[in-house]
């Protein structure tokens, strides 16, 4: 196993650290999207203009300060098994597309996780910056400043009219694109969330659920992002996207009151009885887990716990996922063996907090 | 390949979207992508942008009658179709791949068809934001920056911020400078 992974496993997700606010928005990310003038993009690259954009990319991110110069990781997509592949995912901090990459894949980590660039996925380099609760404003200017000190280094594809080139036409001009994840159980049991969704989409931005779409997802948990990526600034594509998600958040809040006005113990037993399946099972799906754990993450937002908190809530929400758990056991195992250490996972995690 | 919703028509819009970290397509037929839509099942990124480029005839509600299979060879003939002569991607490539281009310089190769997804999915036709450090911006952008501020320099004056108005106008007058200079530099070229 890549030791250099196995050390990530020391530390929560750096995204998933409590953030400001109340938790409802649990962490927000930008994506800038930048290709090496003068070489095909991934999809039309060989291996050796692959390995070109790969050794460019090692080259300026051991020089970048944000990256934390030599001290990150860097990570050849090929070099890694299955499991470590489906840890990066699940710490968000590569992309299926990356990870599928029909060409040699890339991945650099900056030392405190919270910056990484991916190589060749769909565009040569995709700079992003996570962090936890709804800073894009953190956000914009760290994924700016790294991008300053790799365009000092290499030449990124730009043209004068449409601004920075891009695989698809929907990235380019600013090539970025800034999201919010959000939890809104509130929104989701009074009903809202459709229209609330539709509403948003009208706005010109896109929702999708993190774990699902529609009626099928799982966990309450959305994420709201700009399309637009050319016609209009970084900073205002920020800044409307950001006065939605303000808008969000006070409605989630309003629905959450409501819910707690109108019937106050049917609330209650919903996180209780999450709780207790939490805290008493043998064996869990991630689904059930990641379901019944939003109930708990709404019972902390609304203070009814004393002992737990929402760094556990986190914790839980990463370690659920089968790449951690597997990653920790040290071996594949087959779903249902997942479902018992998983289940174990909840019980000792749960059991000294009750 | 048939539609996964009706299974009876042909699926054309193929829709690929990342669920508890895997990877599904949905391929499906117009009527019941349009269906899905409607119920807010989709977002207008969830299609496939190749159908929304080379459906755009029909989504401006093109009315003429089907070309002839004669018309259609005549057409072919006199429009070979593009080859980026940097990186070798064809049309047929940009379609399969859902919109993508094979490198910087297919965006001038194929500029009409990256012209019409632009208008479809982006707000404006020129970049207004970042631009490289060592890398000048082109006059339409700037052009484009001071129309945005008389705006709002139109807006501060009628709210009576004169203070506001006053740096708006400052930056007009700068932004006015840079563009003198990049033409006249284009004028001495
Ligand atoms: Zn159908
Ligand atoms: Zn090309």
């Amino acid at each position: 196993m890549n030791q250099e992974i196995k050390r990530l496993l020391q530390n929560p997700a750096s995204f998933l650290v409590p953030g400001t606010g109340d938790g409802i928005a649990i962490s927000s990310r930008i994506r800038l999207s930048r290709n090496l003038s003068c070489l095909p993009y991934p999809i039309a690259a060989g291996k050796e203009s692959a390995a070109r954009v790969i050794r460019e990319a090692e080259e300026g991110c051991s020089r970048s300060k944000t990256m934390g110069r030599r001290k990150g990781l860097f990570l050849k997509m090929d070099d890694l098994d299955e499991l470590e592949k489906l840890l990066l995912l699940e710490r968000r901090l590569a992309s299926n597309e990356l990870l599928k990459s029909p060409v040699p894949s890339a991945l650099a980590v900056s030392s405190d996780e919270k910056v990484s660039v991916m190589i060749n996925e769909e565009d040569h380099l995709r700079l992003q910056v996570l962090t936890p609760g709804f800073e894009l404003a953190t956000c914009w200017k760290k994924v700016n400043t790294l991008d300053n000190e790799l365009g000092s280094v290499m030449e990124f594809a730009w043209n004068d009219e449409l601004g920075y080139l891009t695989e698809c036409p929907t990235n380019v001009g600013t090539g970025m694109r800034a999201s919010v994840m959000l939890h809104l159980p509130g929104l989701v049991m009074s009903g809202q969330i459709d229209p609330t969704i539709h509403g948003i989409r009208k706005l010109g931005l896109a929702v999708r659920g993190i774990c699902g779409e529609g009626s099928k997802n799982t966990g309450n948990l959305y994420q709201v992002s700009n399309q637009i990526t050319l016609g209009e600034s970084e900073e205002n594509i920020i800044e409307q996207l950001s006065a939605v998600i303000r808008q969000l958040i006070e409605y989630e809040r309003r629905a959450r009151r409501a819910l707690l006005d109108r019937d106050r113990f049917a609330l209650l037993d919903h996180v209780g009885r999450a709780f207790g399946l939490l805290q008493n099972s043998y064996k869990l799906s991630a689904d059930e887990a990641i379901e019944a754990l939003s109930a708990l993450r709404t019972g902390v937002d609304l203070g009814l716990f004393q002992h737990l908190s929402s760094a556990t809530v986190n914790e839980l929400f990463l370690e659920l996922g089968a790449g951690h758990l597997q990653m920790r056991a040290g071996l594949a195992l087959p779903d249902p063996e997942q479902e018992v250490l998983r289940a174990k996972l909840f019980r000792s995690k749960l059991r000294e907090r009750s | 390949m048939l539609c996964d919703i009706c299974k009876k028509r042909e699926a054309t819009i193929h829709i690929k979207e990342v669920k508890n970290g895997k990877c599904i397509s949905t391929n499906l037929c117009p009527e019941c992508a349009k269906e899905k839509e409607l119920s807010g099942g989709l977002g207008a990124f969830g299609f496939n942008l190749a159908e929304v480029i080379f459906n755009v005839g029909k989504m401006n509600g093109d009315k003429k009658a089907p070309d002839t299979p004669e018309e259609k060879n005549e057409k072919q003939k006199k429009t070979p179709s593009p080859t980026c002569p940097q990186c070798g991607w064809t049309l047929a490539k940009m379609r399969r791949s859902g919109g993508k281009l094979g490198c910087s310089d297919c965006y001038k190769t194929f500029e009409k068809w990256v012209t019409m997804a632009i208008e479809q999915v982006q707000r404006g036709a020129v970049h207004v934001g970042k631009h490289p450090e060592c890398k000048q911006r082109s006059g339409a952008a700037i052009k484009m920056e001071i129309d945005k501020l008389q705006l709002n320099l139109a807006e501060a004056v009628s709210a009576e911020e004169y203070e506001k108005a006053a740096q708006i106008r400052d930056r007009i007058n700068l932004l006015k400078a840079e563009l003198d200079s990049l033409q006249s530099a284009e004028d001495n070229k």
